[in-house]
């Protein structure tokens, strides 16, 4: 897979989480820097200031944070139009339907729960690449 | 040890620590509902004054008891762990080293309406809701430890004494933590 042109934003706020990504990241040689966010309200801050890339961007969300959680960021997302078209996956401790329910009403490319295991991440970012080659076809 | 695996050390201790107060905060929001208890005479003074020797002391911080708090007959624990909660957010969340915490009453006719104030950072008014939700904080537990359970039993325990509890504050100049409590406790409550 092309893991090398990937540009992912991690919006999580717990460190040990961002830990078990980074690592998996490293597992799966995908070498570009990992953006980090806090909560949804940095990781507006980040897309919207320009400091992170939008081409072949994934964002990797969880959904309780402090200040915006994760479903309030989707809903600003999908209601920019600069962001709206963004490829969002949830990574999230809720197993709760609602969440699901919620997170999938705005368009979200897949939904994880923690902990991550590597199999089910790199399946996820084998589709996501699929779907970005087609979506790139001249 | 390395100073990699003291790292890890570090942070596993800390992660059970959140844990045993996740435990504690859950408990302490399910009693929160349970059926009243015998009523007693309780000062408020003494009550907060115990509260302060409770909470764990912080160099530099003052916690003032105003004048003029009331005695009434009423639930002691429940009321005491408001104040617990409160007080102890005011001192955790000041981000300076001369946190003032006071707590003041006024008489709302049939109720006393308390309040905790701080000098901290204070809260944007669009947070003003939020942080009484459950499990909610506005810092990430990294930084400030926390589970985002307290002010959902502050809320939780004062709703239930028919009463109401709410923040005032602007970004940038301390909060007003206040919460109303009934002067007379009828035998429903």
């Amino acid at each position: 897979m092309s893991g090398e042109m990937l540009n992912i934003l991690l919006v999580d706020d717990d460190e040990v989480d961002v830990m078990n990504v980074r690592r998996a990241f490293e597992k799966m040689k995908v070498r570009n820097p990992v953006f980090v966010a806090g909560d949804g309200v940095e990781a507006l801050e980040l897309l919207r200031g320009g400091k992170v890339p939008r081409e072949r961007l994934l964002v990797l969300l969880d959904i309780h944070m402090p200040r915006m959680n994760g479903i309030e960021l989707l809903r600003e997302l999908r209601a920019d139009p600069d962001l709206k078209r963004l490829s969002v996956v949830v990574l999230t401790t809720s197993d709760e339907e609602r969440d699901k329910i919620e997170a999938y009403s705005y368009n979200v490319a897949g939904y994880i729960l923690k902990p991550v295991t590597f199999a089910g991440f790199a399946q996820m970012m084998a589709a996501l690449d699929k779907y970005w080659a087609l979506v790139e076809l001249p | 040890m390395t100073p990699d695996a003291r790292a890890k050390m570090e942070l596993l201790r800390g992660r059970v620590h959140r844990l045993q107060a996740l435990i504690d905060g859950i408990l302490e929001y399910s009693r929160a509902a349970r059926a009243a208890k015998d009523r007693e005479e309780v000062d408020v003074a003494a009550l907060a004054r115990e509260v302060v020797d409770l909470l764990p002391r912080r160099e530099g911080a003052v916690v003032e008891i105003a004048e003029g708090l009331p005695r009434m007959r009423t639930e002691r624990v429940p009321l005491q762990q408001v104040l617990m909660n409160l007080v102890g957010n005011a001192l955790k969340h000041a981000r300076r080293d001369d946190p003032r915490v006071r707590l003041t009453a006024r008489d709302a006719g049939d109720r006393w309406e308390l309040a905790v104030d701080d000098n901290g950072p204070g809260i944007a008014p669009r947070y003003h809701e939020r942080i009484w939700g459950l499990f909610q904080t506005l810092e990430a537990r990294d930084k400030v430890e926390g589970t985002g359970i307290g002010l959902s039993v502050v809320r939780k325990i004062v709703e239930r004494k028919g009463g109401r509890a709410w923040v005032e504050s602007a970004e940038g100049s301390g909060a007003s933590f206040r919460f109303t409590w009934p002067k007379e406790e009828g035998d429903g409550r």
